[in-house]
C-alpha cells in the first residue's frame, strides 16, 4: 500500500517534470514577450528530429549531435523572434499567438513529410534497466527528465536573480520604456528570451523523446505544459516546475484511487478550479493593470 | 448542378431505385478504351499519414508495375491521388471530387477509421466500387455493402477475437488485464477481446483505459499488477503502447504481452528499447516485411529502389505492404472483369475471389455476402536482438 | 463601400453555385458557408470583444450532438431541434462567461481550452453521444419529404449562414458592438463610461455560441456524421487560424479565411504530403506581411488615402 502510493508520487513527479519542462519554456518566453509560445511543443519536437538527423544521416556521435541539435534550435528561435514575432510585436495579442500556432503547424507538417510519419527510435541518455528499492521502482532515465528541469530551474532563476544580464532581462520586460532610458535595447531581450527557450525546448526534446517515443506529433504535449504553468500562476519558473510536478502528482494518484478514465477530467477540472478560484496560480503576485 | 437524377430522386422512390440499379449495371464512367481511372483517397498529411502514405506507395508501385507489364485486357490504369488530410469532412470532400468531378471508375482508399466510417453513409449510397487496403473498422463491411471490399487488413472485431483465442491458450491463471486507448480503436478492441473471452468461459477479465497522448501509464499497471493477470493486451497506438511495454517491464509485471497489429511495424521494438523483448503482437500476415521469402524480397527491393525517401525511414513497412498486396487483388479483380469492363462486373470479379495468392499477405476471399478478405492473423515475437519472428500458428476468426 | 459590395459578391456567389458548379465544388461553397458562419460567432467574441476562446468547437458540439440527439431520442425534427440545441448552448455560453468574468487573456484562453476538453472527454465517454464512434446524422424530414439531396443540404446550410452572418454583422455594427469595441480597448475606461462590463461579457460568449450551435448543426447536415474527432482543441485553434487569416475584426474576414482553408489545400495537392507544410508556412508569411487579415486589402485604399491626406496636413475622419 504504502509502496504504492510512494511509486505513484514518483511516477507522478517523472510525468510532472516533463510537464514541467515544458512548463518552463513557457513562462520564460510569456514573462519575457508577453506571448504565449503555441508552437513550444513544435520547437521542441524538431529539436530531437535534428538530434536524429545528425545522427543517423550526418553520422556525428551522440554528444556532438546533441550541441548541433540545441544550437540550430536556437537558430530557428532567433529567426521565428526576428522573421515573425518582431514585425507583429505591436499587434493585439491574440495574432502573435496565432503565428506561434501556424509556426508550429508548419514544423509539424514539414518534419512529418520529410522524415516520414513513422515513429523513429531516439537513444536513451541513462539506463532504462530499475533500481528495485524497497519495492519501488526506480528508473535513471526517468530520473534524468526530473533531474533537467530542476537544473534547468536552478540555472535560470540563478541567471535571473543574480547576473546582471537576467537582471537587465526582468528589468526591460516589466519596464521597456524605462529600460530604453538606461541603455538596454528594446528587440536584443527579447531575441534573447526566444534563443533561449529555443535551446531549452530542444535540451527537454531530449531528455523526453526516447520515453514519449518520437513522431511529428509529440508538441501537442504542450497542452499539458499550459496547465502547469497556470497552476504555477505563470509567474515564475519555480512555480512552473512546480506546477507541472503537482499536475503530474495529482493526475497519477486520481487515475489509480478514483480512475483511470478520470485522470483527464481532473487535471481539467483542477485547471478550471485553480483559474477560476486563484486566477494568479498558487504562487503569485497579482499586477495591477493600468488603462 | 441540378442533374436529371436528382429531380428523379424526388420525385419518387421507386423511380429512383430503378434509375440506380441500372445505371449501376451498365456503368462504365472512367473507363475508356485504353485506359482505367482509379482514384486514390487517403491520409497524406496529419496524424493518420502513416497510413495513407503507405497507401499511395503501395498502390503506385503495383499500378506502375502492372502498366509496365502491358497493362490489364489492353488498358493501362492511371490514377488520381487525394489527401483527406486526416479529416473526415476533406475525406468526405475528396471522395466527392474523385466522383463527381474526376469520374474515377474505382477507389483506393480511404485509409483511415477517422475518415472512412463517417464516410460510410456516401460510399454505400453511391455505385463506385470502393477498396480498402489498411482501415480497420469493422463497421465498414458489417453488414456488408455491395461496393465495399476490404482486404489484407485484419478487421478490429476479427482481431479482438483472435487476440482472445490466443491469450486464452497460453493463460496459465486464465487471468487476462486489458490496457486499452479511450478511442474508438481502443474501446472497439477491448470491447470485441473481452466478449470473445466471455465467449470462452471461465477467464477472468480486467480492463485500464488511457489517452493516446499519456505519457505516464504507472497507475493503470500498478493496478494490473495487484490482479492475478499473467496476460496484459495492450490495444492502443504505437507511441503509447511503446511506454506502456517498458514501464510494465520496469514495474516488475509479471505478465506476457501482447500488442494489437498497431505494435506490429517494423521500428516498434527499438522505440520500445531493451524491454521490448519477449513481447508478442498480433499481426495480419505471417510475412514480414523485412523477411526473406521470395515474392517479399522483390517487393522490398522494387519498393526501395522505387522510393529512397521512404526506404531511408525503414520502410516498406506493414501499410505499404498491405497496400501493395489490395492493389494487387483489386488488378486481379479487373483482369478477371474481362475488356467489357464496368462497375457491375468489377464487382462481381472480386466477389469471385476465392484464396487468392500475392505472396505479400494473407490471401483473400471474397463472395456474395462476404466483402472481408482476410479474416485470419498470425503472432509475432520479439527476440532478443530485437529482431521479429512470426509464430507458426495461423488463428482465424471464423 | 467595400462591405456591401461584399454582401452582393457573396449572395451572387451563394445563388449562382447550384447552376453553375459541379457537385464537388457546390459541396465545398457550402462548407465554406458554415464554417464561415462558425467563426463568426468567434469573430464576434474575439475580433470585435477582445476576448480569446479556445471553445468554439465546444458550441458546435453542443450545436451538433444537441439536434441529432433531439432528433434520435425526443423526435424532435431537426430543422427545429438546430435553433433549440443553439438555445441551449448560448445558455452553456452564458453560463462560461459568467464563470470568466475576472479573467482575461491567457487565463481566459485556458479556461476556454480546458471547458473544450470537457467537453470533448465527455462526449467520447457518454453511450448517448455514441462515445469515441460517434453517430450518423438523420436526414431531415418535412412534411414528408427527405431533404437529403445535395442541392437540399447546400439551400439549407446556405440559407443558415447567410442568417448567421447577417445577424453578427448587424450585431457587429450595433450599439452592443460599440460598447463591446470600447471595452475591449480598455474595460476600465469603459466601464467608467457607463458600459455594464458583467453583462457585456456573458453576452458576448452567449452569442458566439449561439453562432456555433446554429451554424454547428447546419453543417453537421453537410458532414452526415458527429465523429468526436471533430470537435477538439485542434479544431477550435483551427477557426481561430480561420478568423485571423482572414481578419478578425469582421464576418467577411470570416469568409475569407475560410475559403481560404477550405480551397487552398486543393490547389496545394500536387504537393501531396508536403502539402500541409506549404499551407501553414503560407499562413504564416500572411499573418507576417497582412496582420489585420485578407480583409485589410479592400482597406489598403482608405488608409492610402487617409495616409496621403494627413501628409498635406489633412486630417481625415
Amino acid at each position: 500500500m504504502v509502496s504504492t502510493f510512494i511509486q505513484l508520487l514518483l511516477s507522478g513527479a517523472i510525468a510532472g517534470s516533463v510537464y514541467a519542462l515544458l512548463a518552463i519554456g513557457l513562462v520564460l518566453i510569456h514573462n519575457g514577450t508577453g506571448v504565449v509560445n503555441f508552437g513550444f511543443g513544435d520547437q521542441l519536437m524538431v529539436g530531437v528530429y535534428i538530434l536524429v538527423f545528425a545522427q543517423q544521416f550526418l553520422g556525428l556521435a551522440l554528444p556532438p549531435a546533441i550541441l548541433v541539435a540545441v544550437i540550430v534550435s536556437g537558430l530557428l528561435g532567433l529567426a521565428i523572434q526576428s522573421l515573425v514575432m518582431m514585425p507583429l510585436r505591436n499587434r493585439p495579442v491574440l495574432i502573435p499567438i496565432v503565428a506561434t500556432i501556424a509556426i508550429g503547424a508548419a514544423l509539424r507538417e514539414g518534419v512529418r513529410a520529410f522524415m516520414g510519419p513513422n515513429p523513429w527510435p531516439v537513444p536513451f541518455l541513462l539506463s532504462t534497466s530499475p533500481y528495485r528499492i524497497g519495492g519501488i521502482s526506480i528508473v535513471p532515465s526517468d530520473l534524468a527528465i526530473l533531474g533537467t528541469a530542476i537544473v534547468i530551474m536552478a540555472c535560470l532563476y540563478v541567471f535571473f536573480e543574480f547576473t546582471r544580464y537576467g537582471q537587465a532581462i526582468l528589468a526591460a520586460c516589466a519596464n521597456p520604456t524605462g529600460a530604453l532610458i538606461v541603455g538596454i535595447p528594446a528587440g536584443t531581450t527579447t531575441t534573447g528570451i526566444w534563443v533561449l527557450s529555443s535551446m531549452l525546448a530542444a535540451i527537454a526534446g531530449i531528455v523526453i523523446a526516447p520515453l514519449t517515443t518520437l513522431t511529428p506529433d509529440i508538441g501537442l504535449i504542450a497542452i499539458k505544459g499550459f496547465a502547469a504553468a497556470v497552476l504555477g500562476g505563470f509567474a515564475s519558473l519555480p512555480g512552473a516546475v512546480v506546477g507541472g510536478i503537482l499536475l503530474g502528482i495529482i493526475e497519477a494518484l486520481a487515475g489509480y484511487y478514483i480512475s483511470s478514465a478520470m485522470k483527464d477530467i481532473v487535471s481539467y477540472a483542477i485547471l478550471i478550479g485553480v483559474i477560476v478560484l486563484l486566477p494568479s496560480g498558487l504562487f503569485n503576485r497579482v499586477s495591477v493593470r493600468k488603462v | 448542378m441540378v442533374t436529371r437524377r436528382e429531380i428523379l430522386k424526388v420525385a419518387g422512390g421507386a423511380m429512383v431505385l430503378v434509375a440506380t440499379k441500372s445505371a449501376y449495371a451498365a456503368d462504365a464512367t472512367g473507363v475508356t478504351d485504353d485506359k482505367i481511372k482509379i482514384g486514390i483517397l487517403g491520409d497524406l498529411t496529419g496524424h493518420a499519414a502513416h497510413w495513407g502514405t503507405g497507401n499511395l506507395a503501395g498502390g503506385t508501385l503495383a499500378f506502375e508495375e502492372i502498366n509496365a507489364a502491358g497493362g490489364i485486357n489492353g488498358r493501362k490504369l492511371e490514377w488520381i491521388s487525394v489527401d483527406s488530410e486526416s479529416s473526415a469532412p476533406k475525406g468526405i470532400a475528396g471522395f466527392k471530387r474523385l466522383v463527381d468531378q474526376e469520374k474515377v471508375f474505382a477507389i483506393f482508399g480511404p485509409t483511415s477509421s477517422a475518415v472512412g466510417v463517417p464516410l460510410l453513409k456516401t460510399m454505400s449510397s453511391s455505385s463506385v466500387p470502393i477498396f480498402i487496403p489498411t482501415f480497420s473498422s469493422p463497421l465498414i463491411t458489417n453488414p456488408p455493402v455491395k461496393n465495399i471490399f476490404r482486404s489484407g487488413t485484419l478487421n478490429d472485431a476479427d482481431q479482438g477475437r483472435i487476440i482472445a483465442d490466443y491469450v486464452a491458450s497460453i493463460s496459465k491463471k486464465h487471468s487476462v488485464a486489458i490496457m486499452r486507448q479511450s478511442d474508438e480503436y481502443g474501446k472497439n478492441g477491448a470491447t470485441n477481446v473481452g466478449n470473445r473471452l466471455k465467449e470462452i468461459g471461465n477467464i477472468k477479465i480486467s480492463e485500464e483505459q488511457f489517452n493516446a497522448s499519456d505519457t505516464d501509464f504507472t497507475s493503470q499497471l500498478l493496478r494490473i499488477r495487484e490482479s492475478d493477470a499473467d496476460i496484459m493486451v495492450v490495444y492502443g497506438y504505437p507511441a503509447p503502447s511503446a511506454i506502456v511495454m517498458r514501464q510494465a517491464k520496469q514495474l516488475g509485471l509479471p505478465v506476457q504481452i501482447v500488442g494489437s497489429t498497431a505494435t506490429a511495424s517494423r521500428t516498434y521494438a527499438a522505440t520500445v528499447g531493451k524491454e521490448a523483448v519477449g513481447t508478442r503482437s498480433m499481426t495480419t500476415t505471417r510475412y514480414l516485411p523485412e523477411g526473406d521469402s521470395p515474392e517479399i524480397v522483390k517487393f522490398r527491393k522494387a519498393f526501395e529502389a522505387r522510393f529512397p525517401e521512404l526506404a531511408r525511414q525503414t520502410r516498406p513497412e506493414a501499410t505499404d505492404q498491405l497496400a501493395y498486396h489490395g492493389a494487387k487483388t483489386l488488378i486481379e479483380g479487373l483482369r478477371r472483369a474481362g475488356r467489357d469492363l464496368n462497375r457491375e462486373g468489377l464487382i462481381k470479379a472480386l466477389e469471385g475471389l476465392k484464396d487468392f495468392e500475392t505472396g505479400i499477405a494473407e490471401p483473400t476471399t471474397f463472395g456474395p455476402d462476404r466483402r472481408e478478405g482476410n479474416r485470419s492473423g498470425f503472432v509475432l515475437e520479439i527476440k532478443e536482438d530485437l529482431s521479429r519472428t512470426v509464430l507458426p500458428k495461423a488463428y482465424s476468426a471464423i | 463601400m467595400w462591405g456591401n459590395l461584399a454582401w452582393v459578391l457573396w449572395l451572387a456567389i451563394a445563388a449562382l453555385a447550384p447552376f453553375l458548379a459541379g457537385q464537388y465544388l457546390l459541396y465545398n461553397i457550402g462548407i465554406v458557408a458554415t464554417t464561415a458562419a462558425i467563426v463568426s460567432g468567434l469573430t464576434f467574441l474575439s475580433g470585435v470583444a477582445g476576448l480569446i476562446s479556445i471553445a468554439q468547437s465546444a458550441f458546435v458540439a453542443i450545436g451538433s450532438y444537441g439536434a441529432v440527439l433531439l432528433q434520435m431520442h425526443l423526435g424532435i425534427p431537426l430543422l427545429i431541434g438546430i435553433p433549440v440545441a443553439a438555445a441551449i448552448a448560448g445558455v452553456v455560453g452564458w453560463l462560461l462567461g459568467f464563470l470568466c468574468l475576472r479573467l482575461d487573456g491567457h487565463y481566459l484562453a485556458l479556461v476556454t481550452l480546458a471547458f473544450m476538453g470537457i467537453v470533448h472527454y465527455t462526449i467520447i465517454n457518454l453511450d448517448i453521444t455514441g462515445g469515441a464512434v460517434g453517430l450518423a446524422v438523420p436526414s431531415v424530414t418535412l412534411f414528408g419529404f427527405t431533404l437529403d439531396s445535395p442541392m437540399a443540404i447546400y439551400v439549407m446550410a446556405v440559407t443558415a449562414s447567410a442568417i448567421t452572418l447577417w445577424s453578427i454583422d448587424r450585431l457587429i455594427h450595433s450599439r452592443y458592438g460599440r460598447m463591446l469595441r470600447a471595452l475591449r480597448q480598455s474595460d476600465i475606461a469603459a466601464v467608467s463610461l457607463g458600459a455594464d462590463r458583467r453583462s457585456l461579457r456573458t453576452m458576448a460568449l452567449a452569442t458566439s455560441a449561439v453562432a456555433g450551435g446554429f451554424a454547428g448543426g447546419f453543417q453537421a447536415l453537410q458532414l452526415t456524421y458527429l465523429d468526436p474527432q471533430q470537435f477538439t482543441i485542434v479544431t477550435a485553434v483551427f477557426y481561430i487560424a480561420i478568423m485571423v487569416v482572414g481578419g478578425m475584426r469582421s464576418v467577411h474576414g470570416a469568409i475569407i479565411g475560410a475559403a481560404i482553408f477550405v480551397f487552398v489545400p486543393g490547389f496545394l495537392s500536387g504537393l501531396e504530403h508536403y502539402m500541409a507544410f506549404i499551407l501553414f508556412f503560407f499562413v504564416t508569411v500572411m499573418i507576417v506581411v497582412m496582420p489585420d487579415g485578407l480583409v485589410s486589402i479592400f482597406s489598403v485604399g482608405d488608409r492610402l488615402s487617409g495616409w496621403m491626406a494627413s501628409r498635406h496636413g489633412r486630417k481625415n475622419a
